[in-house]
């Protein structure tokens, strides 16, 4: 039984854009509070909405039971990881809203209220980056999961979506990029090859296919001038396609050998 | 000088019979529930899990109980392994449930209330026995739970009522006086897979570390052995 599937994988992904579009806002936050800052500022925060949105979605559709999905907030098990994650991910839709709406309010300067929130975003990020591998870390009979690389590695790929979209200087992004991979890889090598992609099916397909998909970021960062401002979305698109494919290759492995 | 007589007991003709036994006044009140699985006693005739499925109902495709063929590394002979709920003292299963649908029972066992379960799935890999499923019709988790409707009326559960040959025992694991306890003392019962750090309620005896790694989890099939049963 494959108890985590493709929903389960897209809101993971879902939830790494939400978190490094979080995370981008903050850092342009940060800077002058100039329109043009502002606007990129209500962008990030636009994409961070809509993706934690889009990802809770997928979360409920996973539910065998998604008209019953109030019970995770009605019976709450504080112990539980996902228990925990519903009111992060609330928390983090709450706080991006709010702070999109007041960026509408505010005009050259950054008030008090949106400073606050914004370092409030900044930690949620983190924690909407990081707990859906807690998540998988405490399915202990999956042992594929027990492993401490994995907050590491959606951490930095959380990272990179923010990078990304926070059009960073492009050693960083590239040095950011190049960490993931490598996290990936080193989760790849202590499980084994022959447990990354134990089915050859469409999924082992898709999640190939999404892996491939991050690579072109990284040659479109190599090939065009440092200021080429055309390939900024598709890039983003690709390393949030790498993203879903490195989160479905980890719920495939894991989901292989049980016990 | 003459031998006291001893005095001859009667039998008692007003006591119930065994199948009038039955009634909440006959249910055991147990510190810890558990069970004791004597792999030597054996012989896979699947009574345990065709009686589990009879009594709950349990979907194609469910399993609460399981019975693991596996041919011995080193000899030609087959050894059985029935695998079910451990009715883990540290479950991690109630840990990972979001809607705590997972709970315990006064005597420890380890139960599904229905009317919480989402079917969110968290469950399922978080049991280290694969001892969680969906059930297929209604949704929600599935488990052993030592069959309480029967246990409350005094029966045993299904399993143990139908095995033949005793290998699955029920009582109260924390009772010393416990005729259980005691067979598990005295057969130095253990633990399934005691490295998950779990401290399950059902112990096995007679169970090796190659049998582990081969049925390691009711959801496990047999075919990884070459020998499909189900």
């Amino acid at each position: 039984m494959t108890p985590f599937g493709w929903w389960v994988a897209l809101y993971f992904a879902l939830a790494s854009l939400a978190a490094g579009a979080g995370g981008a806002a903050c850092v342009q936050l940060w800077r002058s509070g100039n329109k043009r800052s502002l606007r990129e500022v209500r962008i990030s925060l636009l994409i961070a909405l809509v993706a934690i949105t889009l990802g809770s979605a997928a979360l409920v559709l996973d539910l065998e039971k998604p008209m019953e999905f109030y019970r995770i907030f009605s019976s709450f098990n504080p112990n539980s990881w996902i228990a925990r994650g519903s009111r992060i991910i609330s928390a983090f839709g709450l706080i991006v809203a709010g702070l999109l709406l007041l960026t509408f309010s505010s005009r050259k300067t950054l008030s008090l209220e949106v400073i606050a929130l914004g370092i409030l975003l900044s930690l949620l990020s983190v924690a909407v980056a990081v707990y859906p591998s807690l998540v998988l870390r405490q399915s202990i009979g999956r042992p594929l999961w027990s492993t401490s690389l994995l907050p590491a590695l959606f951490f930095v790929g959380a990272l990179h979506v923010g990078a990304t979209i926070a059009r960073s200087p492009r050693a960083l992004e590239l040095a950011i990029g190049a960490v993931e991979l490598l996290l990936f890889a080193a989760y790849a090598r202590s499980i084994g090859p022959r447990h990354l992609f134990p089915q050859t099916s469409a999924y082992a397909l898709v999640a190939l296919a999404a892996l491939g998909a991050w690579l072109v970021p990284a040659a479109l960062l190599l090939a065009t001038p440092a200021n080429a401002s055309r390939w900024h979305w598709p890039k983003v698109v690709f390393v949030f396609a790498g993203s879903f494919g490195i989160r479905s290759a980890i719920l495939l492995a894991g989901q292989s050998v049980n016990g | 000088m003459t031998a006291p007589k001893t005095a001859q007991k009667k039998p008692d003709v007003t006591a119930p019979l065994p199948w009038e036994r039955v009634g909440p006044e006959y249910e055991r009140t147990l510190a810890r529930a558990g069970m004791v699985v004597d792999l030597a006693r054996c012989v896979g005739c699947h009574s345990c899990s065709v009686a589990c499925k009879t009594e709950h109902q349990v979907p194609l495709g469910n399993f609460r109980q399981r019975v693991h063929y596996l041919q011995r590394p080193t000899e030609l002979q087959m050894s059985f392994v029935p695998m079910l709920c451990m009715h883990c003292q540290d479950a991690p299963c109630i840990e990972s449930c979001p809607t705590s649908a997972l709970g315990k029972l006064a005597d420890g066992r380890v139960v599904v209330d229905q009317a919480k379960c989402n079917g969110t799935k968290a469950c399922v890999p978080a049991c280290p026995y694969g001892a969680i499923s969906i059930n297929r019709d209604t949704g929600r988790a599935e488990k052993c739970d030592f069959c309480v409707q029967r246990t409350r009326v005094g029966l045993e559960p299904a399993c143990v009522d139908a095995c033949p040959t005793t290998a699955l025992r029920f009582g109260d694991m924390d009772d010393p006086n416990d005729p259980v306890a005691q067979y598990a003392s005295d057969k130095k019962a253990t633990a399934y897979k005691a490295d998950a750090k779990t401290r399950p309620s059902v112990l096995y005896v007679g169970h090796t570390k190659w049998m582990e790694e081969r049925a390691g989890s009711i959801a496990r099939t047999d075919g990884d052995d070459g020998v499909v049963y189900e």
